[in-house]
């Protein structure tokens, strides 16, 4: 552990986690300034809050004075490492450290790290709530809401931190070091250089760099880039699968879910497939992941079987419906903004077909530019929100005008191909079609399921 | 959320030009071959432009086949069967050049087991190892049990004897292990295992040590061993810059030996220049390019050990073909995928692009 009493640290960027770190710092006693790139408008609900605890504040960009006579710079996980200013700091000598390995060196306990390109935020809700449910001391944050920093003043030598990491937050650690690692999956997402896909995969393994042997990693067996991070690793790995058996780890056999914990113990049958509420392949990934996880953890096999039978995916919070011809459908019907509707398209890497539209909320569309070129292959429109859409999106992507919700998803549905994904986020309220977004919800779902019976072949 | 995207373009018309600059160029090598032989020019290329046509066929077929209905126990059984009985028939047939290498029913159809059982070792491998990308450690349950198939298949065509095969299928056999997670040193075990059989082989089969020589120094014995290799020689200078123009090669005129097929590349660079050979090559690195590209962004491990296994199968015969051609290694006997004559390799050949096709759908 570091000691922090009267050190100069500078907190880069203040988001959510930069604030917690800012905060964290100062209590430690550091003389801590924060600098953002933002104006002091943007910034002026945190500001009094800093200023009251003694910290120094800069708004609208960093001074390169700013950056010197430091003893330790933090880094929130939006900076890019690569500006001049840090890399001038750097060949200086001065440790630059992001806000994960910051909350490293003082969290308490032990750590169960989950990563991987989609599903982090699910399996780690659900492996906080397995661990909650059999009555381990469990704290969970990371991307999940709550910054990791935060978590360090209730932690204590018996707390599992169960955390989500993102592959920024992994570039810039050195002993961030998890007693169990997941990797649920590294897809190219919206990358398209191989180069930087190699680059960002290399960041994810971060997260077991600092194991040793004493510690589990446990890796996708379908996803050919997670499983081969096994090379790799200096830990114990274990593998999960929907498709076949691994030597050590969770798969599916005969319609359950099963865990074994090393090659000649008994396979132990964890639960059965059917009794698992989150639907769709990728959420049966999830649950395996979480299975294996809190069994290295020390869950028994019986209280990780309530947990996950207990576990509900929120209703209309990108809510799987069904697959049908391959096709998979999501409702959304809470996202009634545009940040909302971002978050949701983010959950999937690409082959999107978004439904958008309702009532409009004098919201700024343009906002998903980048999103929907990288992920979504085509816009449907509904409600009044329509028009105003239409012209702020012409050209970004390709646009259906379609009136009604009715109307979008059959539209959506014979257009998708296998593979991809039909989305409910409309990113505007409902009250013009609708009594309110969980009816718009209920009502899309209804549709789904309409069509459903269309199709002997769809899969459960 | 395995996103469909279309077949890649690229490869699909690389390979397509491939086969075409193919029968082009054995119609030019063959043409006075079998005008003498046959009495007719078209004798050689008609008949490869048949298994072209059909390959071509099978490969628009398999490339709407999704790749991971190859996964099926059965399928994988039945195939590793099927390859050795062939692989085994092939003794009971009159040789040819002093080698067991062809199948034949009656004068018209032949067909050489030895080229199935490339994609067929690259299709096991990935069955067997996806499995077990966990387990690249275990050598006793798993890397000795991955290596029997191939080594079988391996022994078999040595027998034959077409020790060029052989040495492709170990080459793409030790690629795909070290793929799925294989430490470097268990190459070197294998290595270090097969290398006093292979030096028996190279040594004490007269004409190959004879050629071995011929390549260490090729003025030994120009008319015999080192024959092959001064022909080509003479005919990759003799192209110079621009070539002497299609259907002018000289070489080809029975001085050249295998014009149309081991040393066909020869005959390019006679005929097209350097610009037509470093075409050709450029055209073979855009299809090994587009194919690791397929490999390494389908998320399925199968599909991606298949998709590396039949690219790394077309690049290193390319690659061994052009060396024996330019007499950077000893002669061997390597068909160049998808140009040289030769109905199976060009069919089988087709037929494998067909199951890589199909993966670069699932490749983001």
């Amino acid at each position: 552990m570091m000691e922090l009493k009267g050190k100069k640290v500078l907190v880069v960027g203040l988001g959510k986690s930069g604030l917690a770190a800012a905060l964290f710092l100062r209590r430690r006693g550091a003389q801590v300034t924060v600098s953002d790139v933002r104006s002091a408008e943007a910034l002026a609900k945190d500001i009094p809050a800093l200023l009251d605890e003694g910290i120094m504040v800069e708004t609208g960009g960093h001074g390169l004075l700013t950056f010197r006579r430091q003893d330790l710079i933090v880094i929130s996980p939006g900076v890019p490492l690569n500006t001049p200013e840090l890399a001038q700091v750097k060949s200086f000598g001065l440790p630059v450290i992001g806000e994960l390995e910051l909350a490293a060196r003082f969290l308490k306990g032990k750590t169960l790290a989950i990563t991987g390109s989609n599903g982090k935020t699910t399996t780690t809700a659900l492996v906080g709530e397995i661990l909650q449910k059999a009555g381990v001391p469990t704290l969970v944050g990371g991307n999940i809401g709550v910054p990791v920093v935060a978590l360090i003043e209730q932690s204590t030598d018996e707390t599992w931190s169960v955390l989500e990491v993102s592959s920024f937050q992994l570039e810039s650690t050195e002993q961030f070091h998890p007693a169990i690692a997941v990797i649920l999956n590294i897809t190219p997402d919206h990358l398209d250089r191989h180069g930087s896909f190699e680059s960002y995969a290399m960041a994810k393994e971060r997260i077991f760099a600092a194991q040793n042997e004493h510690d589990f990693v446990v890796l996708n067996a379908d996803n050919a880039r997670a499983a081969q991070a096994a090379a790799r690793s200096v830990a114990k790995v274990y593998f999960f699968s929907v498709e076949h058996s691994v030597l050590q780890g969770a798969w599916v056999e005969d319609g359950f879910l099963v865990y074994r914990s090393a090659k000649d113990e008994p396979v132990e049958k964890v639960m059965p497939l059917h009794n698992v509420p989150l639907k769709g392949a990728h959420n049966i990934e999830n649950v395996l992941a979480a299975v294996c996880a809190s069994r290295l953890a020390g869950v028994s096999s019986e209280q990780i079987r309530n947990a996950v039978e207990a576990f509900q995916a929120v209703e209309h919070r990108l809510e799987y419906v069904a697959t049908i011809n391959g096709v998979e459908f999501y409702n959304d019907s809470k996202a009634t903004n545009v940040d909302a509707t971002a978050k949701a398209i983010a959950s999937f890497s690409s082959g999107i077909h978004l439904i958008l539209g309702g009532k409009d909320k004098n919201s700024d569309y343009t906002q998903l530019s980048q999103l929907l070129r990288d992920r979504v292959r085509a816009v449907y429109t509904i409600g009044s929100a329509a028009a105003k859409i239409e012209s702020e999106l012409r050209g970004v992507v390709s646009i259906l005008s379609c009136e009604t919700l009715d109307k979008a998803v059959s539209a959506a549905a014979s257009e998708a191909r296998p593979g991809e994904v039909v989305l409910l986020a409309p990113a505007c309220s409902s009250f013009d079609q609708f009594e309110n977004y969980e009816h718009r919800g209920r009502v899309f779902k209804e549709l789904v399921s309409e069509r459903r019976g269309w199709n002997v072949w769809q899969r459960a | 959320m395995a996103a469909r995207v279309g077949i890649d373009k690229w490869m699909f018309f690389t390979t397509l030009l491939l086969v075409v600059v193919g029968l082009v160029m054995v119609f030019s090598a063959s043409a006075v071959v079998a005008q003498e032989r046959y009495n007719s020019p078209y004798a050689f290329v008609g008949r490869q432009a048949g298994w072209a046509v059909a390959g071509v066929l099978a490969m628009l077929f398999l490339m709407h086949v999704d790749a991971k209905v190859y996964k099926s126990t059965r399928f994988i059984y039945s195939a590793l069967a099927v390859t050795t009985l062939l692989l085994v028939a092939v003794f009971f047939f009159p040789g040819s050049h002093n080698t067991h290498r062809w199948i034949r029913f009656g004068g018209l159809f032949t067909f050489q087991p030895s080229e199935i059982a490339k994609p067929v070792v690259v299709i096991f491998l990935a069955w067997f190892l996806h499995t077990r990308l966990d387990q690249m450690r275990d050598w006793k349950h798993t890397l000795l049990k991955a290596a029997a198939m191939p080594v079988l298949f391996m022994l078999l065509i040595v027998k034959q004897p077409d020790l060029g095969t052989a040495l492709v299928i170990a080459g793409v056999a030790a690629m795909l292990l070290l793929l799925a997670g294989m430490e470097w040193k268990y190459l070197g075990v294998a290595a270090a295992v097969a290398l006093p059989p292979l030096i028996a082989l190279l040594v004490l089969v007269p004409w190959r040590f004879k050629r071995l020589l011929a390549f260490w120094n090729p003025d030994l014995d120009p008319q015999g061993a080192a024959f092959h290799i001064n022909q080509s020689l003479i005919a990759v200078g003799a192209g110079g810059l621009t070539g002497r123009g299609y259907m002018e090669g000289m070489q080809k005129l029975f001085y050249l030996p295998e014009a149309s097929t081991d040393f066909i590349f020869a005959n390019i660079a006679e005929e097209l220049g350097f610009i037509g050979s470093i075409a050709i090559v450029l055209l073979f690195a855009v299809f090994g390019a587009r194919g690791l590209r397929a490999a390494f962004r389908t998320q399925d491990p199968f599909c991606r050990l298949v998709a590396f296994g039949i690219t790394t199968t077309i690049l290193l015969q390319a690659f061994f073909n052009i060396s024996v051609v330019l007499s950077l290694v000893p002669t061997k006997g390597i068909p160049l995928p998808l140009i040289s004559s030769g109905g199976t390799s060009v069919f089988v050949t087709l037929a494998s692009i067909g199951i890589l096709l199909n993966i670069t759908r699932t490749a983001e």
